[in-house]
């Protein structure tokens, strides 16, 4: 594989169907703003799970969008739901919004439409399965679980309920994004034997002794269902860390850089047939997701998709495709690169494949809560991405190759493999509480 | 001894050495995991876990081995220990992977231990085999409270069916979250008795409790669905699609009902859709897509004009969305409708479910309408799939009113139609001005190396807004043209035979932003001209060009050009050619903006310099931006600068670069500046 040389010259229910002809709209087939979104009467309510620094984050970007009204915030941190408060009152000019520990009271208000989902990794499934069995349209971060189990079961609540699902995988709103994988899939490099993953490398930390959680955090729910370990310190942020909470860098980026390379392969509902990988978890200290790590998967079609840290790929972060007829490389805040380059001038036609259009993540969201059509990230979609990511935590923990069978989602003939597609909860706490 | 006999001894001897060995190296193995398990009796959170890795390691590399056994003999011993907590987890997490059935028997009493049981769950939970269930079910009658829940959850996971008698009977505990766990954990077991006591809790119970139940029944249907026994399911659905249900119940119901209709869909569909139930006929037409079969789609389609309104475009959309063409003459027909709305709906679904046939209606949306409507049309006419279509719309565009052939050459450009290129450029001649401007505007993404010389000779004849017009396709053409084959060429032959000043200042124009290194003689020729106007363009020329080549020429008329303006505008082009990509040293660049700030006449394009220079990974370039530190005009680019510039220089020249960021954070009052420099500097600590 090839490094890329420098350039040389060249976005409820209820509300929708009670609601005036001219409030609906049509992702990707009527821009919402023909049809006049944007009236006060028909503002759709959101809820707030979680507001650290990705879930305030999303929460400021629906806070712009002038049909959506965040009228609940909730967190175990009683500091940042109070922040998260003064930010929504800031913005409405009142002190209208409502202040949550426990997000089953924010799921039960009748008079909230949509949630935003911004937990750790170890408690996204039960809420977002909750919330779906409330009939919630649900904006929830990626990626879609900590297990791969967790992350089917979300899938099948969000089927089974019929709500719209939006995963913060936001790269897919970002046209240039976009763009690479639209070549990809119209053959512009040819037939891709391989893709490369590139995503961050992770770190250590020493360890970190015993100590009171701060006043204002309910450590015990906090944990969930976790299992239970004191707290030392590290919670915000850097429980991505720790294997009881996340897998590191590797899953959550799968829900970026897998998804976008399975976008531009049009393998987002289907998973590799065989995963094999190589961790570097650290031998010691309070962090213990593999800081280095590099898993290659084989998916059906024979394609051969290599996900490590950027360290050990030639092009560093990003998603570079391989194909027969030439090689395209794509990643955040730089413009694409191709070989031969003139793949980049390449207009795809009415003819070829139209990838969904998005040029904003969350208006897609709202978009679709409205149309009730499937968002440009949908569920299954992200299932799939974050599969790949757990599938290869899974082969670098038992250190062998595994078969894999996408359509039952087990592994083949592996019995310890297939004992961590899911986790054990703490009591109380169960899927489907 | 015969020779048989001699290897046969040899062969027995060896055999045994090995057996001896394997089994000295398995005792010495146990022995070393023993000692190793010792050592982590004590272990506590916030201590070092190297032991802990060591035995995760031990228990990885023995999977599948013989030796497992004896370890997991160890591990259960160790649970029957005085072992901390942390220990014993961390144990129970080893166990939920290799566990066997071996394992129940020191993993089962800690289960009925509140303090334990969690931990016993964990690894039980994932122990495949009777042994494991029939531990849970038995804990369950002697636990309550947290234990009992858990203990509950662990059984439904299991999917255990000799479980389903214990848990309808926890149902109607006192402890609600017992009752919902059992009902959540009943959803779980694939199991007639399990479905009928989870119908019975439907029936009989309220609240969180009758939710749960709700939800485990839906769960049960959809196995009985994936099992093949749709019709069983379809009743099951149909009794929660009562009114008296929540709204997300009777969604997943409408949803269940539709998708296990079997020979029935279009009849269930048609029945929701005709019960102006306006919530259920959008959940009906949202689940469309997943039995998006020609019957059904044309049993649908029919009943578009009898919906309200808003149910209409939702419709609409979604037999766009399933791409089945069955429903084509249903949308053309509301594409006629009285609600504005609706014929908005209609023409962007023409666009994805239409072909040459429906080209007609959307030229003439596209001509007689405005506003959205108007945009409805021109999206669908770009969009509108089929082979024969692009052919059709050329066609069209020999023989259209003016009006028309406004759409149709919009068409052919964002439809990529490159065959077009000959019509357009016939068109960029037509007596309609709008006409001749809008294909000169396809023509620039359409037109290829050989429409290049008859643009050339547009641009000659033209003026004012054409010209421009003609000189930007002209140039988006050239750049297009591969290097070798000459890009300006067509350019270059024309200047020569120009007579007229402005239309020989309008070609060196366009030569300066193709790029063609061939053209570089003729603009450097040009900087000398007698003619004050062809100087302006050739300066001009070279300030646009793309790459670093005419670097020299720009910093010698910045030197000694006598006209400001030309000094000025070649300076400025100097310097952003310094930023280029190209083969220079980085002392070489550094060099370029050393000169450019040296002929800079004002700050702002010193400010330029400063830019420039916070892109180039050196130290020496680091020293040349902190000399313009104590400069007040430039000291907020300079502080910048050097910052940006000690990201990559940090490591190779921590001292020097530490040295110049100390400066900077002395100095500065920018709270961003301060915090970068500080966190860099703190780096090396």
């Amino acid at each position: 594989m090839r490094q890329f040389k420098k350039i040389s010259r060249r976005g409820f229910l209820q509300k929708v169907t009670g609601a005036a002809a001219g409030a609906l709209s049509f992702p990707y087939i009527i821009p919402s703003n023909v049809l006049g979104a944007n009236l006060p009467s028909n503002r759709l309510t959101l809820g707030c799970i979680g507001v650290g620094a990705q879930g305030t984050w999303n929460m400021k970007e629906f806070l712009a969008k002038d049909e959506a009204r965040v009228v609940a915030v909730c967190d175990v941190d009683k500091r940042r739901q109070m922040d998260a408060k003064r930010e929504v009152d800031l913005q409405y000019g009142n002190s209208d919004c409502k202040m949550y520990s426990d997000f089953r009271d924010v799921i039960a208000r009748n008079d909230i439409d949509m949630l935003s989902i911004a937990v750790p990794d170890h408690w996204h499934s039960i809420p977002a399965i909750m919330g779906a069995r409330a009939g919630k349209d649900i904006y929830g971060e990626k990626p879609m679980a900590r297990t791969i189990r967790e992350s089917r079961a979300i899938a099948d609540a969000v089927r089974r309920y019929g709500i719209i699902w939006q995963t913060g995988s936001w790269q897919r709103s970002v046209w240039h994004f976009r763009q690479a994988c639209e070549l990809v899939r119209n053959g512009r490099i040819g037939k891709v034997h391989t893709v490369e993953v590139g995503l961050p490398t992770g770190g250590t930390r020493g360890q970190e002794p015993v100590q009171q959680p701060p006043e204002w955090v309910d450590w015990n729910f906090w944990l969930g269902p976790a299992p239970w370990k004191p707290y030392r310190g590290v919670m915000h942020w850097h429980w991505r860390w720790m294997m009881d909470y996340s897998g590191g860098q590797l899953t959550d980026w799968a829900g970026h850089h897998i998804d976008t390379a399975h976008w531009g392969l049009g393998l987002e509902r289907t998973g590799p047939v065989e995963i094999e990988g190589r961790g570097n978890f650290p031998k010691d200290g309070m962090y213990n997701v593999p800081s280095e790590y590099k898993i290659t998967a084989r998916y059906a079609n024979g394609l051969i998709m290599i996900i490590a840290n950027d360290r050990q790929l030639p092009n560093g972060m990003g998603v570079c495709w391989y194909g027969d007829k030439g090689q395209l490389h794509v990643t955040r805040d730089q413009p694409i690169k191709a070989r031969p380059e003139s793949v980049l001038n390449e207009v795809i036609g009415p003819n070829e494949i139209q990838l969904y259009k998005s040029r904003d993540h969350q208006q897609n969201f709202l978009n679709c809560v409205r149309s009730r059509k499937e968002t440009i990230s949908p569920a299954e979609t992200a299932h799939r991405s974050i599969s790949v990511g757990l599938l290869g935590e899974i082969a670098m923990l038992t250190e062998r190759k595994l078969r894999w069978d996408p359509e039952k989602e087990v592994f083949i003939n592996d019995d310890e493999a297939n004992r961590l597609l899911s986790r054990p909860m703490r009591s109380p706490w169960h899927l489907y509480i | 001894m015969s020779r048989r006999l001699k290897v046969s001894a040899i062969i027995a001897v060896v055999v045994c050495c090995c057996f001896f060995s394997n089994w000295a190296n398995a005792a010495e193995d146990a022995n070393a995991f023993g000692q190793l398990l010792d050592k982590i009796r004590t272990y506590d959170y916030g201590k070092s876990r190297a032991d802990l890795t060591r035995i995760s390691d031990m228990i990885r590399q023995s999977s599948g081995k013989p030796e497992i056994k004896e370890i997991e003999k160890q591990l259960d011993e160790f649970l029957k220990s005085d072992a901390t907590y942390a220990a014993k987890q961390f144990v129970c997490q080893e166990l939920s992977v290799i566990g066997t059935e071996a394992s129940v028997a020191a993993l089962a009493p800690m289960l009925t231990n509140d303090k334990y049981s969690d931990m016993a769950r964990y690894a039980l939970e994932r122990i495949p085999g009777e042994a494991a269930g029939e531990a849970l079910r038995e804990a369950l009658g002697a636990v309550s409270g947290s234990a009992k829940i858990g203990i509950i959850n662990s059984i439904g996971v299991r999917g255990d069916k000799k479980a389903v008698g214990l848990l309808s009977g926890v149902i109607s505990d006192f402890n609600q979250m017992a009752s919902i766990s059992a009902v959540a954990a009943l959803g779980r077991i694939d199991d007639p008795c399990a479905v009928e006591a989870i119908a019975k809790a439907v029936g009989k119970e309220t609240g969180k409790l009758r939710t749960a139940a709700l939800d485990s029944y839906l769960r049960q249907a959809e196995w009985l669905a994936a099992k093949g026994q749709k019709d069983e399911a379809f009743t099951m659905y149909k009794q929660l699609y009562a009114p008296i249900e929540s709204l997300p119940i009777r969604t997943a119901a409408v949803r269940g009902m539709i998708l296990t209709a079997g020979d029935k869909t279009s009849e269930t569909i048609v029945e929701i859709l005709k019960s102006g139930d306006k919530p259920m006929q959008t959940v009906a037409i949202a689940t469309l897509k997943d039995i998006a079969t020609t019957d059904v789609i044309k049993a649908v389609a029919e009943q578009l004009p009898t919906l309200a309104t808003e149910q209409q475009i939702q419709l609409i959309a979604m037999l766009a969305e399933c791409g089945e063409r069955a429903a084509l003459p249903a949308i053309l027909a509301a594409a006629k409708s009285a609600e504005k709305t609706v014929r908005i709906a209609a023409l962007y679904a023409i666009g994805i479910l239409g072909d040459t046939s429906t080209l007609e209606v959307l030229e003439q949306a596209a001509i007689t309408t405005s506003g959205p409507e108007q945009r409805a049309a021109q999206e669908s006419l770009y969009r509108l799939r089929g082979a024969d279509v692009d052919r059709a719309i050329l066609k069209k565009l020999a023989e259209a009113e003016p009006k028309a052939r406004l759409e149709l050459i919009r068409s052919c450009d964002r439809r990529n139609i490159t065959a077009a290129a000959p019509e357009l450029m016939r068109q960029a001649k037509d007596a309609d001005e709008l006409v001749r401007i809008e294909s000169i505007k396809a023509l620039r993404n359409l037109a290829g190396e050989g429409e290049m010389a008859g643009l050339v000779e547009l641009q000659l004849a033209a003026s004012g807004t054409e010209r421009g017009e003609l000189e930007k396709t002209v140039v988006a053409v050239g750049r297009r043209i591969p290097e070798d084959k000459n890009p300006a060429q067509k350019v270059l032959a024309a200047i020569p035979t120009v007579k007229d000043l402005d239309a020989k200042c309008s070609l060196l124009s366009v030569l300066g932003k193709i790029g063609d290194p061939a053209a570089l003689p003729v603009l450097r020729e040009g900087l000398n001209d007698k003619d004050d106007k062809i100087k302006d363009a050739a300066v001009r020329a070279l300030s646009d060009w793309p790459t670093a080549e005419p670097a020299e020429d720009l910093l010698k008329v910045a030197k000694e050009s006598a006209n400001a303006v030309h000094k000025a505008i070649a300076l400025r082009a100097y310097i952003r050619l310094a930023g280029l990509p190209g083969s220079r040293t980085a002392e070489e660049t550094i060099k370029m903006y050393e000169e450019a700030m040296i002929l800079a006449p004002s700050a702002t394009e010193k400010r330029m310099v400063l830019a420039g220079l916070a892109n180039v990974g050196s130290i020496e370039a680091m020293r040349t931006a902190a000399g313009c530190l104590a400069d007040t005009e430039l000291k907020q680019e300079a502080e910048a600068a050097v910052v940006k510039i000690a990201y990559s220089t940090i490591q190779k020249n921590p001292q020097e670069a530490k040295e110049l960021l100390r400066k900077v954070l002395t100095g500065t009052t920018n709270e961003s500046i301060r915090e970068q420099s500080q966190k860099l500097l703190n780096q090396g600590k």
